[in-house]
């Protein structure tokens, strides 16, 4: 019940966030029934409402007293290591593209590690495989868009 | 035959358009076929491509997918033993016993065949009751559209995964994130200072991101977790004869349960939140439940194929329904499917059918030729499917997650779009690890502009809120978002009880 716990006052965090940028918002139109903060308000409480509901419910739910509790970063890293590692591989992936690098070399990069994170580079197969995936999608793609659907990449 | 029928039917039956049905339809088939990339992920995926279509073309290779992608499970379900997508969960119940006792050919032929009659007979029920549904929906004002949007998301979140809660508050983080940018009447919301953000998140790159990222990630998961096992890639037989002689005598023999059951698909599709998945229990129990011998169900009983398979074909049709006529989609791939038309300038709802003909007919039409296409593909691909379904996870995903970054780039060559789909991937992603379901919060953005401006244009038009009630229909889809949510509550209250004695007994 502490993921329930985590989720709630992380919720509550950013609906009190937003509730602040309410406040500026413009003033009401004659037209208008209600001001333009009224809505997003309003979901804003209905939000926070269940998030409360949930955070008071993982107080009285029933744990298992075998489940550990207590962080252990060791086991954590090891269960979510490659999609820590791949979201950052996704993050880079995107400052590339943003950053006139261009498409080509960009996905050519993150294909490659993304694949040896998730397959590994022991193997001499797994290195064919990844290289030759990692090229022949690049340029499919990169020909599909650009030559046949005329749309432009970074 | 109407002739805009016959007009749909000239636009369809034209190379480059047969051609990219064809690609749809084989797409489709291999994204139902790989355990865990879903019917969801290959529209989402084949979304962008259409931006350089006309509207017709790009509707037509979106219908080839779904038709694709809802039989295509069959594949990896039968040779397998693992379900390509939630809705062909049924079909190994009896398909993989087949399939280990020597006959994989027929049961994937009954698959296939009973796939094919189901689509076709959702586009007859499509066909006919679309437009009624239309031109009842003509009656419809402001206080209708809200409160049927509520009712949808209502039945979206309750329903979803059992977490009720979780469920219900996923679509409102959806219609909360719809309301960033510019509102109907002019003002910025929620920019935080950022003048990227004025235009509001655009929808393609937030289900992206949500959807997508999330489930691939989860995929990870799961390929780690069956290598802990051992679980991993099964070597299987390719070798597979179809008998199509006796694949012809066990459909006819089935006619009636492959009737009853894609006509339960059809109805389950055209109700929201429900789906493929619904539609194939409840046809398999049905098909159990009129069976002369139901103690061969899940023993290797064609009927039990026949009966899951032609129910998650027949949801295509059903889901249109609802999609075309009120313009509200019930499930994922709906939603983007709407986002098609949407991005061509087309508003679904009720004019669609009186203002665009032509394209309510292409689509009837694309998935016919989608369902014929199917027959022949599979029949003669089926072995390179089988190939393909065992692609690893490895590969799949930074594929995905490429295709995705380029799908979201592509919709206005701006890379703040790709930005958005990293966000929101995260976002998605901790929000499906804190059990909150996701199918809502896609369906509060896609309907959340629609329902804003509808809730205050019936409030500009009365003030008074109780006309909300006393409006018959929209009265009734109160009472029956009420009742939904109660029945969501029972429902838990069972399970929890039930899991409760379970435990007493253990």
């Amino acid at each position: 019940m502490v993921k329930n716990r985590i989720l709630s006052i992380c919720t509550l965090i950013v609906c009190l966030v937003m509730y602040m940028e309410t406040f500026k918002f413009g003033e009401k139109t004659s037209v208008q029934v209600v001001s333009p903060a009224a809505y997003p308000r309003f979901l804003l409480y209905f939000i926070a409402g269940f998030s409360i509901f949930i955070l008071i419910q993982s107080f009285f739910t029933k744990t298992d007293k075998n489940q550990a509790i207590v962080f252990n970063f060791k086991k954590f890293w090891n269960k979510y290591r490659e999609i820590i590692l791949l979201f950052l591989f996704f993050g880079f992936y995107v400052f590339l593209l943003s950053s006139n690098v261009g498409f080509i070399i960009s996905t050519l990069l993150f294909m490659f590690a993304s694949q040896a994170l998730l397959m590994g580079l022991k193997r001499l197969k797994s290195v064919i495989t990844n290289i030759s995936v990692t090229t022949v999608l690049t340029f499919f793609v990169y020909f599909t868009f650009t030559e046949m659907l005329s749309i432009m990449l970074p | 035959m109407d002739n805009f029928f016959l007009l749909a039917t000239q636009e369809i039956l034209n190379w480059s358009v047969l051609s990219l049905i064809i690609i749809g339809t084989i797409c489709g088939i291999i994204s139902g076929a790989i355990p865990g990339f879903t019917v969801t992920m290959g529209i989402v995926l084949a979304f962008p491509f259409t931006f350089a279509m006309d509207a017709i073309s790009g509707l037509a290779l979106m219908s080839a997918v779904l038709v694709g992608g809802y039989s295509g499970g069959l594949i990896s379900g039968i040779m397998l033993g693992i379900p390509g997508t939630p809705s062909s969960i049924t079909t190994i119940y009896d398909g993989y016993p087949m399939a280990k006792r020597g006959e994989p050919g027929r049961a994937l032929g009954i698959g296939v065949a009973s796939s094919f009659i189901g689509t076709i007979l959702s586009v007859f029920v499509l066909t006919t009751i679309g437009p009624l549904v239309a031109r009842f929906s003509l009656n419809f004002g402001p206080w209708e559209i809200a409160t049927l949007i509520l009712f949808a998301l209502t039945l979206v979140g309750s329903l979803s995964e059992g977490a009720m809660i979780k469920g219900l508050m996923s679509g409102a983080i959806g219609l909360l994130i719809a309301t960033t940018g510019v509102s109907a009447w002019g003002q910025v919301r929620f920019n935080f200072g950022f003048e990227a953000l004025t235009a509001g998140f655009q929808l393609l790159p937030v289900l992206i991101g949500a959807f997508a990222f999330s489930q691939m990630l989860e995929n990870i998961e799961q390929m780690k977790e069956n290598k802990k096992q051992g679980n991993e890639a099964k070597k299987v037989n390719m070798n597979v004869h179809i008998p199509y002689a006796l694949i012809i005598k066990d459909v006819w023999k089935q006619k009636l349960n492959i009737l009853r059951s894609s006509l339960i698909g059809s109805l389950i599709g055209a109700i929201p939140a429900a789906g493929g998945t619904a539609a194939n229990f409840v046809s398999y129990d049905q098909a159990k439940k009129f069976s002369k011998n139901p103690e061969r169900f899940g023993k290797g009983d064609p009927a039990g194929v026949a009966a899951s398979e032609s129910s998650n074909n027949a949801v295509v049709g059903g889901a249109f329904i609802p999609t075309l006529t009120l313009g509200i989609p019930g499930n994922v791939p709906m939603a983007i499917m709407m986002g098609v038309l949407i991005l061509h300038g087309i508003t679904p709802g009720p004019m669609l059918f009186s203002t665009q003909p032509v394209l309510v007919g292409s689509i009837y039409v694309s998935l016919l030729v989608a369902a014929i296409v199917l027959v022949i593909v599979m029949f003669f691909l089926i072995r390179v499917f089988t190939k393909i379904a065992q692609v690893p996870q490895s590969i799949l995903v930074p594929t995905v997650l490429m295709l995705a970054a380029v799908g979201s780039f592509a919709l206005n060559n701006s890379l703040f779009d790709i930005w958005t789909l990293f966000i929101f991937g995260i976002v998605g992603y901790l929000l499906s690890k804190g059990g909150v379901p996701l199918a809502p919060l896609v369906l509060g953005l896609v309907l959340g502009s629609e329902f804003e401006k509808n809730l205050f244009r019936a409030l500009e038009l009365s003030p008074e809120w109780t006309a909300f009630l006393t409006r018959p229909i929209s009265g009734t889809m109160v009472i029956l978002m009420v009742a939904s949510i109660i029945f969501a509550i029972w429902q838990s209250y069972k399970v929890k009880k039930k899991m409760e004695k379970k435990d007493k007994v253990a």
